[in-house]
């Protein structure tokens, strides 16, 4: 195996060197062009290949596992493309001669929420999030953390420094507190649903230890998200510790008996990777969109359109529509049985406040 | 827990499922090759486990678990009415992904493909799906929505693609085909 270094690229961001084929390049330029060579093909013959589906670009930026120096020889070229109007988010990969391209396409309008959102915003907020905003949020750290190691590849004035303003220190300490919150609201999870869902419990246990492992490598410059290429982050960061607890971690229950002792002690080295206790949150279990309630026989049933329901003899604390959670409280409360009851039948989604917001 | 009817299993696995196995599965596939390739076995477990926990959402499915489309939902039971030794074999080769070696890494993606193409078998197609990453995997994907989405609206079913997925009225500069 090629030996892998830790570098500082131009941009003063750490990153990974040696894992792909771009990886004998240190900068994401040096990675991009090492790319395209080996593809027979350059920066300047690329551009023209690129079809522009919504009009023209006022960004085109060259991004994701190739620049990060995590790609391989199979790795396709993301690219963010951010335009004037509105897009679709449909997947339009295809061949641009030898280059098996993956775009990302943006209004200015999308694009525009990154920085006030991400920069200007705390996560969580003091309101509940909901499914929608939970999944804006990672969508806009997934693609602000491609920028921070992407490279423009053409750019109307201002998208260059626009671009520059994900490469600033903030945006690791936001990518940090994305995994912080992760880990506690898995690992809560796996407490909820550990007596009824076991398998499930601790694979929910599995993800939390791995959150604590990638809020430790973005503190140290790998804040790229992107949960595949964790142990490769380990590995270019020498971090001999970090890879022998994703090792552990990976080697999760095969069976229901196994999972209780799993979970101890996956919850054990999660605390003592200096995994969050939760004791600062509070939780919320709110509805997931398109689950609606009917009374009947006296018995309050709560479904998911055609999909799923369960039939409660209890009402719940709220309906879907009342706008507020099912339930709120410290993570280490008690659920009531009918909200116990909806996180059972996957109705809810769980959420996580700074406790005093 | 809601029994699902035939029909509506049916038409969730030719349409929802479809779509996650292009989407999804068949990207994690080719992730797992690039990565044993290039000998990055801890990324190529981290993906077979992500592989392996979908393959099994689709098999649950077929077991006859509730529909459940919620993929990023902390209760998305991949192992819902999974029988155990399913679940286990299944986890356990996902697994053996972190003991691989150059030696042994040829032998255990055989394996696993096998696994996935077994799982595909449970969509209900006469065989195996176009890449979604190729010329036809566009158009396979059109027929899947064309086909379904009616069925499933029928059913009254959520949609099979995502609102994010239309596709705006082309504004002015647009380039046209």
């Amino acid at each position: 195996m090629r030996r892998r270094t830790l570098v500082r690229d131009a941009a003063g961001e750490a990153a990974v060197s040696g894992g792909g084929v771009s990886g004998l390049e240190a900068t994401p330029a040096g990675r991009l062009d090492a790319f395209l060579a080996s593809r027979g093909l350059s920066r300047e013959q690329l551009m023209p290949l690129l079809d522009e589906p919504f009009g023209q670009p006022l960004l085109v930026a060259a991004a994701g596992s190739i620049l990060q120096g995590v790609g391989n020889d199979r790795s396709d070229l993301d690219l963010i493309v951010v335009v004037e109007d509105k897009v679709s988010r449909m997947p339009l990969a295809s061949y641009a001669s030898s280059v098996l391209v993956d775009p990302a396409y943006f209004s200015v309008a999308e694009a525009g929420q990154w920085l006030p959102a991400l920069r200007d915003a705390e996560w969580p907020p003091a309101a509940p999030v909901d499914l929608g905003r939970w999944g804006r949020h990672l969508e806009q750290l997934i693609y602000a953390t491609r920028l921070a190691f992407g490279l423009p590849l053409a750019a109307r004035e201002g998208w260059a420094g626009w671009m520059d303003s994900f490469r600033e220190p903030w945006l690791v300490q936001r990518v940090c507190q994305w995994w912080r919150v992760e880990s506690v609201r898995k690992q809560l999870a796996a407490r909820w649903l550990f007596a009824r869902r076991p398998m499930l419990a601790a694979q929910r246990q599995l993800e939390a230890v791995l959150a604590v492992l990638e809020c430790r490598v973005a503190a140290r410059g790998l804040h790229f998200v992107g949960p595949k290429w964790l142990a490769e982050k380990l590995g270019a960061l020498g971090d001999r510790e970090g890879l022998a607890v994703f090792r552990d971690t990976m080697c999760c229950p095969v069976r229901e008996s196994e999972v209780a002792a799993y979970i101890d002690r996956c919850e054990s080295t999660r605390l003592a990777l200096g995994g969050d206790d939760g004791a600062g949150w509070v939780a919320s279990l709110a509805y997931l969109p398109g689950v609606d309630a009917e009374q009947r026989d006296g018995l309050t049933i709560v479904r998911r359109g055609g999909c799923r329901s369960v039939a409660l003899e209890q009402r719940p604390a709220a309906l879907p529509g009342d706008g507020f959670p099912i339930w709120s409280g410290r993570v280490d409360e008690r659920l009531p049985p009918s909200a116990l009851a909806l996180l059972d039948a996957d109705l809810t989604w769980l959420s996580l406040g700074a406790r005093g917001s | 827990m809601s029994e699902v009817p035939d029909t509506r299993r049916s038409a969730a696995l030719g349409g929802y499922c479809v779509m996650r196995f292009m989407r999804r599965i068949q990207g994690g596939v080719e992730d797992i090759e690039g990565m044993v390739a290039q000998g990055q076995y801890g990324a190529a477990a981290s993906m077979a486990r992500s592989v392996a926990l979908l393959c099994l959402s689709i098999r649950s499915l077929a077991h006859g678990a509730p529909i459940d489309l919620d993929e990023e939902s902390v209760s998305f039971d991949v192992f819902a009415c999974v029988p155990a030794d399913e679940s286990a074999a299944a986890l356990t080769l996902a697994r053996e992904a972190l003991d691989i070696d150059r030696d042994s890494a040829a032998a255990w993606l055989q394996r696993f493909i096998a696994f996935v193409a077994e799982t595909e078998r449970l969509l209900g197609y006469d065989g195996p799906l176009p890449l979604l990453r190729s010329p036809e995997g566009a158009f396979a994907m059109i027929r899947v929505a064309r086909r379904w989405s009616p069925v499933l609206a029928q059913l009254g079913l959520p949609p099979l693609l995502p609102e994010r997925w239309a596709v705006p009225a082309a504004a002015d500069g647009a380039k046209r085909a």
